[in-house]
């Protein structure tokens, strides 16, 4: 039997991630979930453990980045065959886990990333977030030559090869699209698969309006910057 | 192109090079890069633009257009000591955090191998409570 970790990164979810961690365990009884509390000021830590969930606990907020790699070195550490990322707010459907798992399990891919746009679904957004989306999706295209629909999608599964590498390198800010580029470029096999997404259960979302415009130039920027560096194991 | 151009272009070239570079062996953050990258960029663009700083010191109605370098310099340089300023205080307040957690923790591991047979639910109180205090003055 594979073992494998959901790891979901939650600050100040208390009213969501009881949902989310009953919804997992639900879904998947054999799933270990092991959520990381960046830092909330709120009950979320309480709540996720009440719910049966094992919680890590950031003495500091580390950002979103930096939660998930703590995930990632525990996965490493307690020797999971594969990690699963799941998001804290209820906008991944624990149904959908096995689409992620299955292509890792058969090693099909090192890492898969659960995308909304890929074929149609019922997922819905504002266009403005569409259209940045969209601009990521070629700025990544454009330096790895193979088109990610959905690089913010932060729904993912990871095998031990990528764990290895996402725990050792791993940007705080915006670590989604940026950990695409640095996979590819170092080798790791990255596919999307379609999945179903819901809006969020309560709360809002990290990424507001008023900052996207300067999170989508430094993005991009982080992106061509990354697609330059050298690579993390020169020996393969 | 004045000598003058080509000099000033050649160093800002050199600079955004180093920086990129830096960044390309991992030794220099992308988050701390961006905004040297971009003040390289407004270097190479300057000196390619003949009579750029003519043109913005009118813009900004300085007479004398040598000193509108110095007040486009002036606001870089205190745009970069604030961004750095804020750095550090986050810095030494997750420090300070990090610190006080690592003293809690020991403590809680002296008393466990105080007590290594009796698991007092003391202990764990204390343990709980070293996890959830140190947030509330983040």
């Amino acid at each position: 039997m594979q073992r494998i970790i959901a790891i979901v990164p939650a600050l100040n979810e208390a009213r969501n991630i009881g949902t989310v961690v009953d919804n997992l365990k639900k879904v998947s009884s054999w799933l270990d979930v092991l959520v990381i509390d960046d830092g909330s000021t709120d009950q979320t830590a309480e709540v996720a453990r009440r719910h049966g969930a094992k919680v890590i606990s950031l003495p500091v907020n580390l950002g979103i980045g930096g939660a998930v790699q703590t995930g990632f070195l525990y996965a490493v550490r307690n020797h999971y065959d594969a990690a699963l990322q799941v998001d804290g707010d209820g906008q991944h459907r624990a149904e959908e886990i096995d689409k992620l798992i299955e292509p890792i399990l058969k090693d099909r891919a090192d890492v898969t990333i659960g995308s909304r746009f890929l074929s149609k679904t019922a997922y819905k957004s504002s266009r403005s977030r569409r259209m940045g989306i969209y601009l990521l999706s070629k700025t990544i295209q454009s330096v790895v030559r193979r088109k990610y629909t959905d690089p913010t999608s932060g729904f993912r599964a990871y095998n031990q090869r990528a764990l290895r590498m996402v725990s050792a390198h791993y940007s705080t800010d915006y670590p989604e699209p940026d950990a695409i580029v640095t996979l590819v470029k170092n080798g790791i096999r990255v596919i999307e698969v379609s999945v179903e997404m819901d809006a969020r259960i309560s709360g809002s979302s990290s990424i507001t309006p008023f900052k996207s415009g300067y999170y989508m130039f430094k993005v991009s920027l982080a992106i061509i910057l990354n697609s330059m560096m050298s690579r993390i194991w020169p020996e393969q | 192109m004045t000598r003058v151009q080509i000099v000033v272009l050649i160093m800002s070239i050199l600079v955004t090079g180093f920086i990129i570079e830096q960044v390309r062996q991992r030794r220099l953050a992308v988050e701390y890069s961006l905004i040297w990258i971009v003040a390289g960029f407004g270097m190479i663009f300057l000196s390619l633009w003949r009579n750029g700083i003519e043109y913005l010191a009118n813009l900004m109605g300085i007479y004398y257009a040598p000193s509108a370098i110095f007040v486009i310099f002036g606001v870089l340089v205190f745009i970069l000591c604030v961004h750095f300023s804020l750095e550090i205080s986050r810095l030494s307040s997750t420090n300070r955090v990090l610190v006080q957690r690592i003293a809690l923790l020991e403590d809680d591991l002296r008393n466990l191998q105080q007590s290594p047979q009796t698991k007092s639910p003391q202990t764990g109180k204390r343990k709980q409570a070293a996890e959830t205090s140190p947030h509330k003055d983040v």
